[in-house]
């Protein structure tokens, strides 16, 4: 028994050529798949569902953490938390409220108009699981997918600015690609004048840059970039970025101008994921 | 001693190297993670060349892909690069010391690496290159070390 064993460990590469040629062969067929048809989400989220006790496990110490963080604060702190709180609670609803007679007037005046006021989306919570998942993209993994009603494409939200959109989800968690990301695009406007053009990601996750604007823009340092909503991928009129940067560079066709997102990216625990119906590209605006 | 099914032991390390890989780091640290599936991925197949094949290598690569987000098969195609490379040098292997040992980690890591960078390029994801093949030379001054570490685990949990 043991020569056998020692026989076939003796000649265990003799079949391996074979075998690699056909794993290689299948390992390039789904990069292909997965490139050029995005065939592979069903296959993708089996596997997402295998790995993400592995997602868990890596995050349960910082979870931890942070637990207890809140619960070895001090008394006192906690008072004063409260009272804090109640006080923005109060402004909040101050404010919804407000939203909410614009709301009834908008729907009143729509009603005047005949048209049909769309549903508006729904807002749902998200916890980050992971950020960092390699250097050279910006993804971050949400702990809510497909059962949550996620899928790719929904744009993702903060308090301040547009975070990004779902790239691929699994069963209990999804993959958002940041408006960071290198492979990243976002239709906006400069709300200022309402010039539309593209802010393209970097890598780094306080930069965008805004490659297409001629250098007689009329843009300047401090201006808003809010998104057009051109394309139906993201909400119209959300915060996106402010432009921090503008240098014409004569002799070129486009001016070099630099953006900051305004969306706490990386330095969030939660996002807001923006569940509403792709319809038209001037589709319904969040605000 | 109770001693584990093999199965058992090998996917318990290939699971910690899995979560090694996406655990959080300081970001002046990202760049230089070690390539810990890949090491674990190198040494069971020169430890079970006749149990842990390219096959499991590939698979390995499958959830590797889903965990980093990148292309589906990117991984799994430089695992079975690392696995197969493993697999036609055990027997030699044995036989050096291990810092030589080492360098043909280092060969079979840095084709893996270079794969990454090549399917990396091809869906235009440009990066610094030389950047790229920092975790290379972290995971060979490593190799020692992992090496000891599941050989022990073998030694105790895997029937020979």
């Amino acid at each position: 028994m043991r020569i056998l064993r020692q026989h076939r460990r003796f000649h265990a590469a003799r079949g391996q050529g074979l075998r690699t040629l056909f794993f290689i062969a299948a390992a390039i067929t789904l990069l292909t798949l997965d490139q050029h048809f995005q065939a592979l989400h069903a296959v993708r989220s089996v596997f997402s569902a295998a790995v993400y006790p592995v997602e868990w496990l890596v995050n349960a110490p910082s979870f931890a953490l942070r637990d207890m963080g809140t619960a070895f604060q001090g008394h006192t702190k906690l008072v004063e938390e409260n009272q804090m709180l109640r006080h923005k609670l109060l402004l909040a609803r101050a404010r919804l409220e407000r939203l909410n007679a614009l709301r009834r007037e908008n729907q009143r005046l729509r009603t005047l108009l005949g048209t049909a006021a769309e549903l508006p989306g729904n807002l749902r919570i998200a916890s980050i699981l992971t950020v960092d998942l390699t250097p050279y993209r910006n993804l971050i993994t949400l702990n809510i997918g497909l059962t949550s009603g996620i899928r790719p494409g929904l744009p993702i939200l903060d308090a301040s600015g547009i975070v990004g959109q779902i790239k691929s989800t699994g069963p209990f968690s999804s993959q958002v690609i940041l408006i960071t990301d290198p492979a990243s695009a976002i239709p906006v406007e400069i709300e200022r004048t309402g010039l539309a053009t593209l802010a393209f990601g970097t890598g780094s996750l306080n930069l965008l840059t805004l490659p297409y604007l001629p250098n007689n823009a009329d843009v300047h340092r401090g201006d808003e970039l809010t998104s057009s909503g051109l394309g139906g991928r993201y909400p119209r009129g959300y915060p996106v970025a402010v432009i921090t940067q503008v240098t014409p560079r004569p002799g070129q066709r486009f001016a070099r101008v630099e953006a900051r997102p305004l969306a706490k990216l990386g330095r969030e625990h939660e996002v807001l994921v923006y569940t509403f119906r792709h319809t038209t590209p001037t589709g319904e605006s969040i605000r | 001693m109770r001693r584990l099914s093999s199965p058992v032991a090998v996917m318990a390390t290939l699971f910690i190297a899995l979560a090694l890989t996406v655990a959080p780091l300081p970001s002046w640290a990202l760049a230089l993670r070690p390539l810990w599936v890949a090491l674990t991925v190198y040494y069971w197949a020169i430890a079970l060349p006749e149990r842990f094949g390219v096959g499991y290598a590939w698979l390995v690569g499958l959830f590797l892909d889903v965990l980093t987000g990148s292309l589906f098969g990117a991984h799994a195609l430089a695992l079975t690069l690392v696995a197969f490379i493993a697999a036609r040098t055990h027997l030699k292997l044995r036989m050096h010391p291990l810092w030589q040992q080492s360098l043909t980690v280092g060969f079979a890591l840095g084709l893996y690496a270079f794969v990454l960078f090549w399917i990396g390029g091809l869906t235009h994801q440009m990066s610094r290159p030389l950047i790229r093949f920092a975790p290379v030379g972290i995971s060979m001054l490593l190799w020692p070390w992992i090496y000891g570490f599941l050989r022990a685990v073998r030694r105790r949990y895997v029937h020979t």
